[in-house]
């Protein structure tokens, strides 16, 4: 009667929510190495990460639950210390067989091949790319086409995007729910208008250009606009309940300001000159 | 034994060594897991908590007769009449007072609470033992949970060197 039984061990520490008594645990005996391990759904790396091949699977060895992984190198400087590469991100991919939410911030090591990778993952729910700066529209691609449980995709200051196929994929076969382009210079508003049937189930559509790349009275002008065509405006969202747009001009063109007469199931709306 | 005692209805709880607790439906059914017995027509007679012994049987119905929502004469129940935060200020502080109890007794109560399925109970034992944990060393941690130290000296350095990263 004197001991907790290891399900009851594994109750108490599913509540424990500080990630320094998590800490003390693991190090308390092996027993509850194991238990802390097995119950972790969350980690955020970044610096100070070890890339070796051999110690990330024995990472995830150690996590083999994991559900959202946050790997981050924000305030790093690039080139200053290894940071995690495509095939350290092919460790996570392989192993994190439950992985729903993934975030890569400021890896600039990680290109599309690493992007690739990350069709193993048909779990994979949310992504969110934040200055991934070698990334292009073909790892998009790969992951809007492997990616299929895909519903939620943030780009955020990725430069290197120019065009946008893997929109147009992901509007006519993916049921994205939740779409947010910030400041990515390759991508301006008319290109959204591709996205066509994926608008019906956005639920939540966030567009913002980068600043100084629009200079007073400049106007970006739709290269593919045609007068005569306007079935490219012919697209529901029925769904939209969220819908931010930053430092964007739509003239003579409609653009995406069609939107705006669309959605009828509107919460939040957010509008910045 | 089911009774009737001021019209309300009984229940007879019986521990493993052999005592007896009588106590009303509405506060043994706290327990999901006695609630489903008397739902399930298996309590016409007493109902046997095994593992259970009376010292830690006779501290959970103390707790189950605090926290059963109490009806009034008009079957209406008291949480409408008293103000609920005073009422939930008043049932902390005296959950602060019931759990002040040595190490053992707790884990019973753990363990208790679990088997009889009464969330509550389950939550403030777990939370005391978290916040045990919290504030000691590992050493400490170590004697609570009467566990040992079964790491090689370099196998605690690379779990120490592992977590650096590994708890951001």
């Amino acid at each position: 009667m004197e001991d907790l039984p290891e399900a009851l061990l594994t109750e108490i520490l599913k509540r424990i929510t500080r990630t320094s008594d998590l800490n003390s645990l693991s190090l308390v005996s092996k027993q509850l190495y194991k238990i802390e391990g097995n119950q972790r759904g969350a980690i955020h790396v970044g610096a100070g990460l070890c890339t070796a091949t051999k110690a990330l699977t024995s990472l995830c060895v150690r996590f083999p639950n994991l559900q959202k992984v946050e790997i981050d190198y924000s305030g790093c400087i690039p080139g200053h210390g290894k940071q995690l590469d495509n095939k350290g991100l092919f460790v996570f991919s392989s192993h994190c067989s439950s992985l729903i939410d993934l975030t890569l911030s400021f890896c600039s090591c990680i290109d599309d091949s690493g992007l690739g990778c990350l069709t193993y993952c048909k779990t994979l729910v949310s992504l969110r790319l934040n200055s991934v700066p070698k990334i292009t529209s073909s790892g998009l691609f790969s992951v809007a086409v492997g990616c299929t449980s895909l519903s939620a995709l943030h780009l955020i200051d990725c430069e290197k995007i120019t065009s946008v196929e893997w929109l147009e994929y992901l509007g006519r076969d993916g049921s994205l729910e939740e779409l947010v382009v910030k400041n990515c210079r390759g991508i301006n508003h008319y290109d959204f208008l591709k996205f066509g049937s994926g608008w019906m189930k956005l639920q939540k559509f966030e567009f913002e250009m980068k600043r100084h790349d629009r200079l007073p009275g400049d106007v970006v002008y739709d290269s593919s606009y045609d007068a005569h065509r306007m079935d490219i405006y012919d697209f529901c969202c029925e769904s939209l309940k969220v819908l931010r747009l930053a430092h964007i001009r739509t003239w003579p063109e409609l653009g995406l300001r069609v939107v705006l007469g669309k959605c009828k199931a509107l919460e939040k709306l957010c509008l910045e000159s | 034994m089911a009774t009737r005692e001021a019209g309300k209805k009984m229940i007879m709880l019986k521990s493993p060594d052999g005592m007896e607790f009588e106590v009303e439906e509405a506060v043994a059914m706290e327990s999901q897991t006695i609630r489903k017995m008397i739902e399930d027509d298996c309590a016409d007679t007493a109902i046997l908590i095994p593992n259970i012994n009376s010292k830690i049987l006779s501290r959970v119905i103390e707790y189950c007769n605090k926290h059963v929502p109490t009806t009034g004469a008009t079957g209406a129940a008291a949480s409408d009449t008293v103000a609920p935060a005073a009422l939930a200020e008043d049932l902390k502080i005296w959950d602060a007072e019931f759990i002040k109890v040595n190490r053992a007794t707790r884990f019973n109560l753990i363990q208790a609470a679990s088997y009889l399925n009464i969330k509550g109970l389950l939550d403030l034992t777990s939370q005391t033992t978290i916040d045990t944990i919290s504030d000691n060393s590992l050493e400490e941690i170590r004697s609570f949970l009467s566990t040992k130290n079964d790491y090689l000296p370099e196998e605690e350095q690379t779990i120490r060197r592992e977590n650096q990263w590994a708890f951001q």
